[in-house]
């Protein structure tokens, strides 16, 4: 391991974050549409994250400090399957017979929340990474 | 080997260098996975480790057991690193990371990466002045 597979860490980190600020703000663009391709109004989108080892298992001879590190990775993108809101909108095109219009399960603060916390995880893993630049500055100097 | 000059200053300020570094990817690790369901960060117990590198405590050391073996001198494989898992109070998603505790282990420990750095400067300043004598 070396610091640049320590960098390597932390950009998975900031891919990660990044793509769930994409999703957040795909889920705040559509907080009102109701039509998709796939028909119905849009659902809420949401990623999973999950932990995989930076070393290849198949060789068992990565030492025991690679085997504790772990990059994140987006298992998945999940839809959210909770009800959307219906609103009384008997003029509305997507009106169901009863005038009820079915919008997107889209929680504005749930997500305005989320988009906090995700930009606060991207700075840390970005701070991280200037902590890393920093430390192999300063082992170029060792001896001058 | 010049005994003496070369004393184990130098090897015990390297081992230190890597035991930093492999903290902080510690910390990148954990601060990457801050968000994952289940993860449990891990630091490394850095005096303990210290310690079983400078032989106090020989129990993680890489030992001979039979005449014919390879001999494996406190080598970095051979000393076991002393790794502490978090068990604090964990969100609903059983993730203990705590961002800010990460960040301030962070802060510190690059701090003392380049304080060790500094202090291999020095003796390495130390050994130049000793072979080209005051001028």
């Amino acid at each position: 391991m070396d610091l640049f597979a320590g960098m390597d860490i932390s950009a998975s980190g900031l891919s990660a974050q990044r793509l769930r600020m994409n999703l957040i703000a795909s889920n705040l663009a559509n907080v009102n549409s109701t039509r998709t391709e796939q028909g119905g109004p849009y659902r809420r989108r949401m990623p999973v994250f999950g932990a995989a080892g930076t070393t290849d298992p198949r060789n068992g001879f990565g030492n025991a400090m690679d085997r504790e590190l772990r990059r994140v990775q987006v298992s998945g993108i999940l839809e959210d399957s909770r009800p959307g809101r219906t609103v009384y909108e008997p003029s509305h095109p997507d009106a169901n017979p009863a005038g009820y219009v079915t919008y997107p399960n889209v929680n504005l603060i749930e997500e305005m929340a989320d988009l906090i916390t995700a930009s606060r995880s991207y700075e840390a893993n970005a701070t991280v990474i200037s902590t890393f630049k920093s430390m192999a500055l300063k082992a170029l100097e060792i001896g001058r | 080997m010049l005994a003496g000059l070369f004393d184990k200053t130098l090897g015990l300020l390297e081992k230190s260098l890597n035991l930093r570094l492999n903290q902080q990817e510690l910390s990148a690790s954990n601060l990457a996975n801050s968000e994952t369901p289940g993860y449990r960060p891990k630091h490394i117990n850095f005096q303990s480790t210290m310690q079983a590198v400078m032989g106090k405590d020989r129990s993680g050391v890489l030992r001979r057991t039979h005449p014919s073996h390879l001999e494996g001198e406190g080598s970095e494989s051979g000393i076991q690193l002393r790794l502490i898992s978090e068990s604090g109070p964990a969100s609903a998603d059983r993730n203990s990371v705590d961002m800010d505790t990460e960040m301030v282990r962070v802060a510190e420990n690059g701090l003392l990466y380049n304080a060790t750095v500094q202090a291999l400067s020095r003796k390495l300043a130390i050994l130049k002045q000793s072979v080209e004598g005051v001028r």
